[in-house]
């Protein structure tokens, strides 16, 4: 077998071959150095800024095939978006009813505006969610809903139809309590489990966790099949109205939707980010942390509490999309980069991109008649790229 | 630094492992800990860290009772290289270098320049320039040790604690290791080390712990510790401590043949 060259020189002479006394390049590729210099890591992560941020702009004007905006109105509409709350705050005179009247797509572009930030923050909390969990567990394909997170969202919507039955559509607000309180449990019992599992091996079982995760999914999900085949005898509606909280086919955007939505993705992103490098321990072996003074047993709490958050407003806000939080961070991490805030930014940004595209997909279909759920548009963008990232690595564990 | 540990006793659950240690140590001084498996070695370097407390005795440090430090306080005296260290994702050799720098970072904080000019400061002491944004898990064994011993020198300890820094590694590799060791115990920094081959303490002219099943153990000069007949004993097996001249230096060194066969080895 060919020896992997380890020098600088040595790679730059397999690069390189030499024909009738003359260098010439073989192959015009980037080196291995540069790709792995911090000039083209911040050159990547602009550029994944930048088509972030032209996705953004591109759902605002073509959220719908048949509805298309110019951009100048769009960029009209958000200049009014921004200015109206700062203008009626300091000028008594300032008439924005005459602002907005004035603007005939005003109402379409707030809305499409709130529509596109749901979607772009549901996709980075939830992958980087995954990045925490991946981490965490030393597990490449980890994810936040092995600890029962989804089941719990279920179950929050279950008890939601149950208590309000067909009034549920108006008691919208109460759908988070229930969402979150019905998650928080569900992670909550799959904790102690790994806590009493853990007292044997005086510590916290990431196992016990792991499995007392999956228990609870499978019960729950036995229950919320039942609970679904008894919904289908019903013919008020409880079951598309189950389906359509659930799926997430309608993105929530009055005002206490938005508030509880940024409030928990700004309770969670901080946080993390204030914690990025030192949340590389975790990946580490838990002795020889605490030797050099790091309490990783602590760190692993704050992920998991931080890593089920962020799962859960995902699913609460968005729906179920997918394996997108499983796929991304294992693919950012494998191509790409393997520290915490690399991976973290990286898979965050992809999961935006992908999870603002399939909604704008979802909309054109949308636009022709078509209803498709977000889960099948995400999984059919993402299984043939986890497929390849798997079959180039070899297998799915180191 | 003088690292003492008196009439030391260590075990899990109240339940002795080993006892009666006395050893005292200080700065360039290498120490090393020999021992059947399961004899207690690695007991007594989590008791020495501080990872599990000693059910009786002492670990001083400068004169003072480690017993009431912080983890970050002992982080800053003593730096720990685990036996083998296979991390789950292929962290590059800088990245892994500057976990390092953790318990001197604070927990919100990121690596600054300081902690930066530290890190490339190893990579050029450890000779790994080549290799700094490489994955560490496409490392060969010895290459893994290096960056292991500058990940924990990234601490700025004053004591390195080793458990078999040369466990696996062919003989260029060990020997890779050991002169690095050498070289950071010149430089005035303890080593305190495990190994399976006695003439690694021999070579290191390391002050030598045996530990024994059952006896009380051995602590002096590896020269006078190391002997055939406390080899028997701590291994249960014959092996035969000779000199030989290195013919570089002109210099004896002594060093150990397991037998096979024999009446001994039957036991």
């Amino acid at each position: 077998m060919a020896k992997t060259p380890q020098t600088a020189i040595e790679r730059k002479a397999k690069d390189s071959l030499v024909v009738n006394g003359s260098k010439v390049i073989r192959r015009a590729r980037p080196s291995r150095e540069f790709l792995e210099s911090t000039k083209w890591k911040r050159i990547r992560n602009m550029l994944l800024f930048i088509l972030g941020l032209e996705l953004f702009l591109f759902s605002l004007n073509f959220r719908t095939a048949n509805n298309a905006f110019a951009p100048g109105m769009t960029w009209e509409n958000l200049k009014a978006m921004f200015s109206i709350p700062f203008l009626s705050l300091f000028d008594s005179s300032f008439d924005a009813d005459a602002l907005r009247e004035s603007l005939p797509t005003y109402a379409e572009t707030v809305a499409r505006f709130k529509l596109s930030l749901i979607s772009f923050l549901s996709g980075v909390i939830i992958c980087v969610g995954g990045t925490m969990f991946q981490t965490i567990f030393k597990n490449p394909i980890a994810s936040p809903n092995m600890l029962g997170v989804s089941t719990g969202v279920s179950f929050g919507n279950v008890f939601f139809i149950l208590f309000f039955g067909l009034q549920a559509g108006s008691h919208l607000t109460m759908r988070y309590v229930f969402c979150y309180s019905a998650a928080a449990v569900l992670v909550l019992v799959a904790f102690l489990a790994g806590k009493v599992a853990g007292k044997r091996m005086s510590g916290f079982s990431v196992e016990g966790t792991i499995i007392a995760g999956m228990m609870i999914s499978q019960l729950g999900g036995v229950f919320l099949q039942y609970y679904q085949i008894r919904l289908q005898e019903d013919e008020t509606g409880l079951l598309e109205l189950y389906q359509m909280l659930v799926g997430g086919d309608i993105l929530y955007q009055d005002t206490v939707s938005m508030i509880v939505f940024l409030t928990c993705c700004t309770l969670t992103l901080v946080p993390m980010i204030l914690i990025r490098f030192r949340f590389n321990a975790v990946a580490f072996d838990d002795m020889e942390m605490r030797a050099m003074g790091v309490n990783n047993a602590r760190l692993r709490m704050v992920g998991l509490i931080l890593g089920s958050l962020m799962a859960t407003v995902a699913l609460i806000h968005c729906g179920d999309v997918g394996f997108l939080c499983m796929v991304i961070p294992f693919m950012m991490r494998e191509r790409l980069q393997t520290e915490f805030g690399e991976v973290a930014y990286l898979a965050g940004m992809v999961g935006g991109i992908i999870s603002l595209a399939v909604r704008v997909i979802i909309s054109m279909i949308n636009a022709i008649g078509f209803a498709v759920p977000a889960g099948v548009i995400t999984t059919l963008v993402l299984l043939p790229l986890f497929i390849i990232t798997i079959v180039r690595r070899g297998s799915v564990f180191a | 630094m003088i690292l003492e540990l008196n009439d030391l006793c260590c075990g899990y659950n109240g339940k002795a492992i080993i006892k009666d240690i006395r050893v005292s140590v200080g700065s360039g001084d290498v120490f090393c800990i020999l021992g059947e498996n399961g004899v207690g070695k690695s007991t007594l370097f989590k008791t020495i860290l501080k990872l599990i407390p000693p059910i009786s005795g002492k670990v001083n440090i400068d004169g003072a009772d480690i017993s009431g430090w912080s983890a970050k306080k002992m982080a800053s005296y003593c730096a720990y290289v685990a036996q083998s260290h296979t991390p789950p994702f292929p962290y590059s050799v800088r990245e892994v270098i500057m976990t390092g720098r953790m318990g001197k970072i604070n927990a919100f904080g990121r690596p600054g320049k300081k902690d930066e000019e530290i890190v490339d400061g190893l990579i050029e002491e450890m000779d790994l320039r080549d290799y700094e944004n490489r994955p560490y898990t496409e490392l060969s064994g010895g290459e893994r040790q290096l960056v292991m011993i500058a990940r924990a020198l990234a601490q700025e300890p004053q004591c390195l604690v080793l458990d078999e820094p040369t466990a696996n590694l062919d003989y260029g590799n060990k020997v890779l290791v050991l002169n690095t060791l050498q070289r950071l115990a010149n430089r005035g920094m303890t080593i305190i080390f495990t190994t399976h081959d006695p003439e690694q303490a021999l070579l290191l002219n390391a002050k030598t712990l045996v530990l024994f099943r059952g006896r009380p153990p051995l602590f002096g000069s590896a020269n006078s510790v190391i002997t055939e007949k406390n080899l028997k004993r701590a291994y249960n097996a014959r092996i035969r401590v000779v000199e030989v001249l290195d013919e570089e230096t002109f210099q004896q060194v002594r060093v150990c043949i397991p037998m096979l066969g024999g009446e001994e080895n039957r036991t």
